[in-house]
């Protein structure tokens, strides 16, 4: 007998403070339309910044200037972060030029290419929100659920080298997430002022209390893993027989979130439990997600993300409950190999003869001169963008006559350069972090530049300059930069000081483990050295950093354990 | 012999006559008159090391003086390592100079 003394059979009073929330905010209007008309803050009141998380936009402020503001008896500089929703990042001319236009008129800090192939922009203010959703809505995308406790953007990965299955599993993930997503009337009313008054079945397929925490989508094409599959709530694998797609390996479980202040909080890899037909992998992913909604924990949110559910109640409970809603049992899971997290950087020719190139974004941020020298490529370009979950910038759609006029043109711009980077650069992720993260302990994008030359420094004294590692670094514990599948990551504690995890694969397949608590940047150094010593004497032909750590046992005598604080 | 000041204000790429402009300079310079080219505003991209512009590339192999304007490459974030070798940076002020030496000007 399942225990469901947690979820949303309880008492809608007995459950976490924001399901009481979701469940009086009229399917997620809550007062968010009055909050945005009040001219007196630049603030939406009261619990309404909850509520408009599922509508795709964090309230934030400028945490530079907080304690300034607050001796000057002023409320915090108020702000918003919109972040757009882009089922497998996937954008037309048009779109990125609009979306540039926007920045320009109502962002402050450009454009960000987040780590789940989408578009942030900060620095909002409250009086321009209204008119920005407008624009997005006018470019033919949305930032429905693009945040909240909903089904997150669908991430999609990509292999230019089999365009054809890449364009099937590209149209599958776009599918998802219009199936996916909250169909509440909220959005336009609000947002467009179109007229949606409530209705009580407004949104079946999620109820009045949505989801108990996020839930996170993504399709990976192997040999490249490049959205982190095993990071998913629930990930799909293409399985490719004969050069054509079979249909998906599933895996379930993946989350990356933890509190260093909690022993039964971590992170967890998604698990591989079975195999389904190509086409049916919408209805499934929305199966998946009714479980979950249905048993998540709704007392303890800390608790409530899907691989807590999966630990809680058993993968055997799963695969049952699984198979009584779709009517049959998951087939047996089919061979695949991934070997590379990292994005294939450079030109490649599709088989459908269209030329795809990767431009490196560092941290995905598109500001400053690069703006302007993408906004002038654009200006003459005539394919069709992907932003990648590294970051980074697609060119796709190429005919082969374009090319040559294309390269020119990023020869000029200056661009060229970003087609073939720095390999350490291209494996490195970071998130926001300071100054507009409200999670955020410690510095990570603004900080990277800084860290990224260190480390260069650090790897070339042993002798290790030509060969990639994953490396991740974030401002707090939650992991929006999959840190915890990297070689090497970093993850914010304090100003300065981070807890180091090693041992994670090149090809996101295997955890991370922590090494030491607390660590500064004098000490980071102290702590590699001896480690990338060993790698450059000990080191198998083609091995990475991750794979020695384990082989050599390196990891099981870390010298510090942190402890909760 | 006459003195010739060609100001280049486009970029090869989006404009056809920037490289035509930059190959009659090229002539004139080869019949024996004192050439000077002076990049300004989109002018000044092909001056970005990896740029690609023919003509310029001969004009600068042939010692031709070329300049490029620095508020534009300011404006550009092009800064002067990222030029070409043989690519001065001076101001619009060399403009007047040249009206005033009684230079030819040629503004495109």
């Amino acid at each position: 007998m399942v225990d469901r003394r947690c979820d949303l059979t309880q008492d809608v009073n007995t459950l976490h403070a924001n399901e009481q929330l979701k469940a009086n905010s009229r399917h997620l209007r809550g007062t968010i339309a009055e909050g945005l008309e009040n001219p007196l803050t630049g603030a939406v009141p009261g619990d309404d910044p909850l509520l408009m998380k599922f509508h795709g936009i964090y309230q934030q402020d400028d945490r530079d200037l907080r304690t300034d503001r607050t001796r000057r008896k002023l409320e915090p500089n108020y702000q918003f972060m919109v972040r757009l929703r882009i089922p497998g990042g996937t954008l037309s001319k048009k779109q990125w030029q609009g979306i540039d236009r926007l920045s320009r008129r109502f962002a402050e800090r450009g454009i960000r290419i987040t780590t789940r192939q989408t578009i942030q922009l900060h620095g909002v203010r409250k009086p321009n929100l209204r008119a920005l959703m407008q624009g997005i809505r006018d470019l033919g995308l949305d930032t429905i659920a693009a945040c909240g406790d909903d089904s997150r953007g669908v991430v999609c990965g990509s292999n230019p080298s089999l365009s054809n299955v890449h364009h099937q599993v590209a149209t599958l993930a776009r599918e998802t997430s219009n199936r996916l997503i909250p169909k509440t009337g909220a959005y336009p009313q609000i947002w467009y002022r179109e007229d949606h008054p409530p209705k009580d079945d407004e949104d079946p397929q999620y109820g009045p209390l949505y989801l108990p925490r996020k839930f996170k989508v993504g399709y990976v094409i192997p040999p490249v893993n490049d959205i982190d599959v095993y990071g998913q709530d629930l990930g799909l694998i293409a399985i490719i027989e004969d050069g054509r797609l079979s249909g998906f390996n599933i895996c379930v479980g993946g989350g990356m979130g933890q509190l260093d202040t909690r022993e039964d909080s971590y992170p967890r890899l998604a698990e591989v439990l079975g195999f389904i037909e190509a086409d049916q992998a919408p209805a499934f992913a929305e199966i998946v997600m009714g479980i979950q909604r249905d048993f998540g924990d709704r007392k303890d949110r800390h608790r409530a993300r899907f691989k807590y559910t999966l630990d809680r109640l058993g993968n055997d409970w799963f695969l049952e409950e699984l198979a009584s809603r779709r009517g049959q049992p998951l087939a047996a899971a089919r061979p695949f190999q991934l070997t590379q997290n990292g994005d294939p950087l450079g030109w490649h020719q599709g088989d459908d003869g269209l030329w795809h190139a990767t431009l490196y974004i560092e941290n995905g941020r598109v500001d400053g001169a690069l703006r302007d020298q993408l906004e002038g490529f654009f200006q003459q370009y005539g394919g069709q963008v992907r932003l990648t979950t590294n970051q980074n910038l697609q060119l796709t759609h190429v005919e082969d006559h374009e090319r040559e006029q294309i390269q020119w043109r990023l020869d000029d711009l200056g661009l060229s350069p970003r087609l073939a980077p720095d390999q350490q650069a291209a494996h490195t992720l970071s998130c926001v972090a300071l100054p507009t993260c409200g999670l955020a302990m410690a510095e990570a994008e603004r900080y990277m530049p800084d860290f990224l030359d260190l480390f260069n420094r650090l790897k070339a004294q042993y002798g290790l300059t030509q060969i990639p590692m994953t490396l991740r670094v974030t401002g707090c514990p939650n992991g929006c930069a999959r840190p915890y599948l990297a070689e090497i990551a970093l993850t914010g504690r304090a100003p300065g000081l981070y807890n180091l995890y090693l041992g994670g694969s090149f090809q996101g397949d295997r955890q991370a483990r922590l090494y030491a608590g607390n660590v500064s940047e004098n000490r980071f150094i102290d702590l590699m050295a001896p480690l990338f010593e060993a790698f450059s004497q000990r080191r198998h032909p083609q091995e990475h950093f991750g794979d020695f750590l384990v082989r050599d046992h390196l990891l099981e005598a870390a010298p510090v354990t942190v402890m909760p604080r | 012999m006459s003195n010739y000041l060609f100001i280049q204000s486009q970029d090869p790429f989006t404009e056809v006559r920037t490289e035509h402009q930059f190959a009659l300079a090229g002539q004139l310079f080869d019949a024996g008159h004192n050439v000077q080219i002076l990049l300004v505003q989109n002018g000044v991209i092909p001056a970005r090391q990896g740029a690609r512009s023919q003509h310029l590339d001969q004009l600068i192999e042939w010692g031709v003086p070329v300049l490029a304007d620095d508020f534009s490459l300011q404006q550009r974030q092009i800064s002067d390592d990222d030029l070409k070798d043989n690519i001065a940076v001076d101001s619009v002020d060399s403009v007047i100079d040249a009206l005033l030496d009684g230079h030819k000007v040629i503004w495109n």
